[in-house]
């Protein structure tokens, strides 16, 4: 493994350079190092979406572990015409959903109370209105939230997000639409406390 | 996020209602826009004033989407991630051999439908060959003794049996 490593490093295209297809096909062959460049492009986008999902770093990181494993487990079944950014988020995805499903989390996380003896540092104030969103964003079905956190924090486009969502550019719309009212409802309640904050 | 330059974005003509639905789906910032509808819509928002509510709407909707705080995984995620990998069982030469029977193309479907009718004809052979009944091997050897031996072989076996009283 220490050669194979070496005569990688010394080969013309590091791995970092290679396109997600290229590093699939040594990854393929079983080589790690081509999955740890695959980790070093790809997992913060995975785990920075679990976590829109799952409001909840832990669960979020076990999902995108199980993420990548599953990719490294079953690599011998990779199919070269299929995406790897989308397959990855619906796996990621779908394990989010199976959380849900046995209620592993708690999706109506309530932020952090005031202590009034605290001064309003600004901190705080940042760290109660993240609470405030992220409970918004928490109540919202999984569909939108999942639709939401594709487009506005992946900066996936449309039709891409479809993809990953196995649903039409219309029906994304529709769940954006749909989640970005629920979302403004929900901040004509809280706007008193992110004035103050 | 990509930049977004007007001048070199395809100009599709969109209407005002159109360009509300985009600016309640997609918010108020343009990189997020359908890539096709993106110079129509800002045209649209200039042509149209009445559209001036629906983006600040959008605009302070992306404001609040804009407080969910940033994520970072953990420094070791990657590192643990690779050190489980390593310890996966690695797959046996056995079924990389018949995984390489499997064209890349093939969907469980079309390899199901196959076995299933391989595992259904086999299994019919098997039942047919036990439920078939046996020739009768007496019969065939006594006519083919009258074919070779003609009459006098049939009034030999008719006297044996006691026929001649």
């Amino acid at each position: 493994m220490t050669l194979m490593a070496t005569e990688m490093e010394q080969s013309a295209t590091p791995m970092s350079d290679e396109s997600d297809e290229a590093l699939m096909v040594h990854i393929c062959a079983g080589e790690r190092l081509a999955f740890t460049a695959l980790l070093d492009r790809h997992l913060k986008a995975v785990a920075g979406f679990a976590y829109r999902m799952l409001i909840d770093t832990a669960e979020a990181e076990d999902v995108a572990q199980e993420t990548f494993l599953r990719l490294w487990r079953d690599r011998q079944k990779w199919r070269p015409e299929a995406k790897l950014q989308t397959w990855l988020f619906r796996v990621a995805r779908n394990l989010c959903i199976d959380r849900f499903r046995r209620k592993e989390v708690v999706t109506d996380k309530v932020p952090e109370q005031i202590d009034p003896r605290d001064g309003p540092s600004a901190d705080l104030q940042r760290s109660q209105s993240a609470g405030l969103v992220n409970n918004a964003v928490a109540q919202l079905p999984e569909r939108q939230r999942a639709a939401i956190a594709l487009i506005y924090h992946q900066d996936l486009s449309n039709i891409e997000a479809a993809g990953i969502l196995g649903i039409s550019v219309d029906a994304l719309e529709s769940l954006l639409s749909r989640g970005r009212r629920h979302l403004k409802k929900r901040l004509e309640a809280l706007k008193p406390h992110l004035l103050e904050n | 996020m990509a930049k977004f330059d007007q001048s070199s974005e395809p100009l599709l003509d969109v209407s005002a209602k159109r360009a509300a639905q985009i600016l309640e789906a997609y918010g108020a910032d343009p990189t997020r826009w359908p890539f096709s509808e993106r110079a129509g819509t800002l045209a649209a928002l200039n042509k149209f004033p009445a559209l001036a509510n629906s983006r600040q709407s959008a605009t302070d909707m992306d404001h609040f989407l804009g407080g969910v705080p940033l994520y970072t995984p953990s420094a070791d995620l990657a590192r643990r991630i690779s050190a489980a990998a390593l310890h996966e069982p690695k797959t046996p030469a056995w079924r990389s051999w018949l995984f390489d029977l499997i064209p890349a193309s093939a969907t469980p479907m079309s390899v199901m439908q196959p076995m299933a009718t391989l595992f259904v004809a086999v299994t019919l052979g098997i039942m047919a060959g036990a439920f078939i009944p046996g020739s009768d091997n007496d019969a065939m050897a006594e006519e083919f003794m009258l074919l070779a031996f003609g009459p006098a072989y049939q009034m030999q076996t008719f006297e044996d049996a006691g026929g001649a009283e």
